[in-house]
């Protein structure tokens, strides 16, 4: 009974002092099945490095400012 | 009089505790993030979303999910309920939905498709429990211009999965659909595409099990630009995730439970890549390969009312970025090709509590303790990251 709580106290204490390294490291680690904060890994697009594609995209018409009327 | 409060207080926190009941081991997303990320390893309510045939095994409940910090948009509800004897049905609203890529990277930037509402029906049957989803999510966007200024923009989304589980294997299948348009006189965008995924494990042996778990996704798509007089611009796009490893249960006794897992292989890439002679848009292509990764987490009732987790995560990786950068000034084009292999680590810590009814978990901001609270050491640190709310009833 007491060798298993002495074996937990022991692993959680271990993780905890691991988790200075890993808060001075800032990491994220996200894998294809685990990990991450949702804890099931990467599956979604904030996974991935943001690309600006928008640089060369063909450009939509820009509204042109009304002409001032001189009468006012 | 002046001890009025100190004794509304003490009572207070009294009911509190007798309140509490020894409420069953508790389950949710905040629940296996705070054990390392080990949700593909173990039984959690939140797999419904990968295996739907779990629903069954999780009926009687309202789940909240309060992913980040006064963030409304973050934050979903479901509810799991028996209809009658053998069949649940269940309604999520405003669960995150994954898709790659975001529709801003193409320009249609006033609609999302970050959100959808589930309708959920689960069946227990001879030799297992069914489970199906229906998955959708709409958004749209006019302007309030008119004549050829006036600009719309509409996106959809269409999910299916089912799924079968029992008490040694869970299989999940989806499929998705996503659609988004924008349009602009004679100018559109028209985004659209399907994805497929299947996630599976096996559960061999009693108090200790060993749980091989396998994933795929994979995403397809294109965009087409139509500029007018220009030619039709065409871009292909796709993402895929896939991963094998095998985890490990074990039971210690009815209060503690520990979970390790590793990702022997694991594949996550996105790819965009212009499919005309028009070239407006670069080629890009990311892919993450995770070789091994590393998860394990221990959940320990302290008290009837407080049950206690921590978790761990290593994941060494090799990163690949390919790009093609498209330059009108320069007929021929170079591609570029650089990959770094990383190792990441991160320790998460969370706390679960019981109220009568109510489960309540926590993702404890370490932080907190590092730092302790602003009376002490002036930071303004939260004390959870995230939390999730479980009510049985």
């Amino acid at each position: 009974m007491k060798t298993y709580k002495i074996i937990i106290a022991l692993f959680m204490a271990s993780l905890l002092l691991l988790a200075a390294c890993g808060q001075i490291a800032g990491n994220n680690p996200l894998g294809a099945t685990g990990g991450g904060e949702n804890g099931y890994g990467i599956l979604d697009s904030s996974s991935y490095e943001y690309y600006n594609l928008l640089a060369n995209l063909p450009q939509p018409p820009v509204q042109e400012e009304a002409p001032t009327n001189p009468a006012q | 009089m002046a001890c009025m409060p100190k004794r509304v207080l003490f009572l207070t926190i009294l009911l509190f505790f007798i309140g509490a009941s020894a409420a069953p081991l508790m389950a949710t997303e905040t629940r296996v993030g705070s054990m390392g990320g080990v949700g593909m390893y173990t039984r959690d309510n939140s797999n419904i979303f990968y295996f739907p045939g779990t629903l069954y095994a999780y009926k009687n409940q309202v789940v909240g999910e309060l992913r980040v910090q006064a963030l409304d948009n973050s934050y979903s509800v479901g509810v799991h309920y028996p209809a009658r004897k053998q069949c649940v049905i269940g309604a999520y609203l405003n669960r995150p939905i994954r898709l790659a890529p975001a529709l801003d990277e193409f320009g249609i930037e006033n609609v999302t498709l970050d959100q959808s509402t589930d309708l959920l029906y689960g069946r227990q049957m001879a030799n297992f429990d069914f489970g199906f989803r229906l998955s959708f999510g709409f958004d749209s966007y006019d302007d309030g211009d008119t004549g050829i200024l006036k600009e719309e923009e509409s996106a959809r989304y269409i999910g299916l999965a089912a799924g079968i589980s029992n008490s040694v294997m869970d299989l999940g299948v989806q499929f998705e659909m996503p659609s988004a348009k924008w349009e602009q006189d004679t100018f559109s965008i028209k985004w659209g595409g399907t994805a497929l995924g299947a996630n599976g494990r096996l559960f061999y042996g009693g108090e200790t099990q060993i749980v091989p778990v396998g994933t795929f996704y994979m995403a397809s798509g294109s965009v087409k630009f139509t500029p007018d007089p220009d030619p039709t611009a065409k871009v292909d796009y796709s993402a895929m995730n896939v991963g094998v490893g095998i985890g490990f249960n074990r039971k210690i006794n009815e209060d503690n439970l520990l979970v390790m897992a590793i990702e022997l292989f694991g594949m996550s890439s996105y790819k965009i890549e212009p499919k005309d002679t028009t070239n407006y848009i670069d080629y890009y292509n990311q892919s993450i390969l995770t070789m091994p990764g590393l998860y394990m987490g221990v959940e320990s009732k302290i008290k009837p009312w407080l049950t206690g987790r921590i978790g761990a995560a290593q994941t060494y990786q090799k990163y690949t970025n390919k790009t093609r950068n498209y330059a009108p000034e320069i007929i021929t084009e170079t591609l570029y090709e650089s990959s770094a292999t990383v190792s990441n680590f991160n320790v998460s810590f969370g706390l679960g509590f019981h109220f009568g009814d109510f489960d309540i978990d926590a993702a404890i901001n370490e932080g907190f303790f590092f730092d302790g609270p602003y009376f002490l050491s002036g930071e303004n640190n939260s004390m959870a990251n995230r939390l999730s709310v479980t009510y049985n009833f």
